[in-house]
């Protein structure tokens, strides 16, 4: 017997009962198209949250104090000693203060960043006009300050912001540059918030050497664990106290945010699996059914020489093609239901070729696997009772 | 060589988990020679059908032997029985045994897809055969929509597609009216003339009139074997 003969066959018994064999299908269709959206949601999750970090700054290992700021002991003296270690490129303060700054009649909330120069580069900002914060304001503590790009037009309006007075509480600074917008980074957004020199923030308006975080920026991606390491020893040496200061390493947040969606994914995977078997149940259902009803068919199939692994790879095929076909179908439904989620709830999505290969081979895998025992019943049917069945 | 030789065949059902025992043949031997035409007569019960399914094949003797073509077949595996009964052997069945859901020219041609055959030589064959029957207009007609005889004639394309030795009859005139069942019989008796062996499993004597040879059953056993015993010449 000649395979194209055996799908034939099966299409034929399939397309005996279009309507059941639809039904029958879609338990499958739900199964695999379940798999697909699910996978495409954790995929576009993960995607978003990595070009997010990635959108803060490359390699980054961030600390902050232990303790509150009356008892801080990361102070300005650290910020050398960090920028000694060997696998660390460059290091960034950071001191953040809330407040209000105002231009003319406008005032709006806010949060100026106290920081070094070399924040830009660290922090992976863009500059849209103007300059960032140089190494001299640092050093001369100016009244130098940078805008977030939000910040810029809400102050400003249509007017250019460059070289103009913007009040930060009580406190005047001058303009000298507009950050790029930087979108939305699903932590903190530096659009809205304006950037003076840490030395003039940690003078005028917090009056101590505190620092609520350094920035760190290993020298490359491979040196990450070392680098924690050194800046780790760094404090302890520097501090000599464990609880007076927190680490964190880019990666690990990462790893975090990874490792949330990848649970999410499994949780939702195993909803599909459950209807994929569900599914494959009710496709051995029907195929029990089908093979009782055609008994006679069989007889006569195998009166006239049909061998019994032809029966058997008959009614496999049948149930396979089910299965496939309500797979096949699944895929579509998979597509078009990611592009509704991201449609509607406005979560990315990403269809992955690994899923669509998934699906596929799962259902093969299950029409198989549940068609086996009805095929198998069906083979070793005795012809005369077949023949005599009516 | 004999193409049918039958040695002391016995068949025994069991039923009632193995405490009821049947003989539905009790010590069968029987030849029969390339190109006869056979019938095989027997009231229900008298092992007829039973002799009809180990000649075809489809069962195996209790005890005893079958020769057919020189194989005996009582030794042989499903697979080998499936290859005998798909090339030697060609069924016409009392109840005509088509598939509903497929036109005659599909139903003729099954045989040879089991067989192997490419699909247009198969399709040739199959339209070859189903002109031979006089169906050569109806080939793409469902059984539902041929008359009775017009379906036995289908079912007599369908056993001789794949040009068997051997052309098996159960009760081939069971469900037809007098017309037809003489059609059928003609054709049978035509295909015989042909060199093919036939034999006709009837309660009818009408039917096995058209028979040169005769065996009747009864219990079992074989209690007539007669050359023309019924008086020769159908009317």
């Amino acid at each position: 017997m000649r395979p194209s003969d055996n799908v034939r066959l099966a299409m034929g018994g399939l397309l005996g009962s279009p309507f059941r064999s639809f039904l029958t299908t879609l338990g499958v269709t739900i199964g695999v198209s379940a798999v697909i959206i699910t996978v495409s949601i954790g995929t576009g999750a993960k995607r978003q949250t990595e070009t997010q970090i990635q959108r803060l700054g490359s390699n980054l290992i961030t600390v902050s104090s232990g303790y509150r700021s009356a008892y801080s002991k990361i102070t300005n003296r650290i910020l050398p000693a960090i920028e000694q270690c060997g696998s660390v490129r460059q290091v960034t303060p950071q001191i953040n203060r809330s407040g209000t700054a105002s231009y003319g009649s406008n005032g709006l909330s806010t949060t100026a960043i106290g920081t070094s120069a070399n924040y830009l580069e660290v922090r992976n900002l863009k500059m849209a006009r103007g300059v960032f914060l140089s190494d001299a304001d640092i050093d001369a503590s100016t009244w130098n300050c940078v805008l977030g790009a939000d910040l810029a037009t809400e102050l400003f309006e249509e007017e250019d912001p460059l070289g103009k007075r913007v009040r930060f509480d009580r406190v005047r600074f001058t303009v000298v540059g507009v950050a790029a917008s930087q979108g939305d980074t699903g932590f903190s957004s530096v659009d809205n918030v304006m950037f003076i020199p840490y030395t003039t923030m940690q003078k005028r308006l917090t009056g101590n050497k505190n620092i609520s975080t350094i920035s760190v920026q290993a020298a490359s991606d491979k040196e990450m664990d070392t680098a924690y390491d050194q800046v780790y020893a760094t404090l302890l040496l520097e501090t000599g106290d464990e609880r007076a200061f927190r680490l964190s390493n880019q990666a690990d947040v990462l790893d975090f945010a990874a490792s949330m969606t990848d649970t999410m994914t499994l949780l939702l995977s195993g909803i599909a699996a459950v209807s994929l078997l569900v599914g494959g149940i009710g496709i051995m259902n029907i195929m029990l059914v089908s093979v009782t009803e055609r008994i006679r068919e069989i007889g006569i199939r195998k009166a006239i020489g049909a061998k019994e692994r032809q029966i058997l790879a008959q009614f496999v095929m049948e149930a396979a093609t089910l299965s496939v076909s309500g797979g096949l179908l699944g895929i579509a439904f998979g597509f078009l239901g990611s592009r509704i989620v991201t449609r509607v709830f406005n979560w990315p999505t990403a269809v992955d070729t690994k899923s669509v290969v998934l699906g596929f081979s799962l259902s093969l895998a299950v029409g198989v696997f549940f068609g086996a025992y009805p095929a198998y019943k069906a083979a070793g049917l005795d012809p005369i009772e077949g023949l005599r069945h009516e | 060589m004999s193409l049918i030789e039958l040695r002391d065949v016995h068949k025994v059902y069991s039923t009632g988990r193995g405490s009821v025992r049947i003989n539905a043949l009790s010590g069968v031997s029987l030849k029969v020679e390339e190109g006869e035409f056979v019938s095989i007569m027997g009231h229900s019960g008298s092992g007829k059908s039973t002799l009809m399914n180990i000649l075809g094949c489809l069962d195996r003797p209790t005890s005893g032997e079958y020769v057919l073509d020189g194989h005996v077949v009582s030794r042989l595996y499903s697979d080998q029985l499936a290859d005998i009964r798909n090339r030697t052997i060609g069924f016409v069945f009392q109840s005509f045994n088509l598939l509903q859901r497929l036109d005659a020219v599909s139903n003729v041609e099954m045989p040879l897809i089991y067989a192997g055959v490419a699909p247009r030589e198969r399709r040739e064959a199959a339209s070859r055969a189903l002109k031979m029957v006089g169906l050569g207009g109806r080939m793409r007609h469902r059984p539902s929509e041929l008359s009775g005889g017009e379906q036995q004639r289908v079912a007599i394309a369908r056993a001789l597609v794949s040009r068997p030795r051997l052309v098996l009859a159960d009760e081939p005139t069971g469900n037809l009216d007098s017309a037809a069942s003489c059609e059928i019989m003609e054709m049978l008796r035509e295909l015989n003339s042909g060199g093919m062996t036939v034999i006709v499993v009837t309660h009818e004597p009408e039917v096995a009139a058209y028979t040169p040879r005769v065996l009747k059953f009864r219990d079992g056993v074989c209690i007539e074997d007669g050359l023309a015993a019924l008086g020769g010449e159908p009317a």
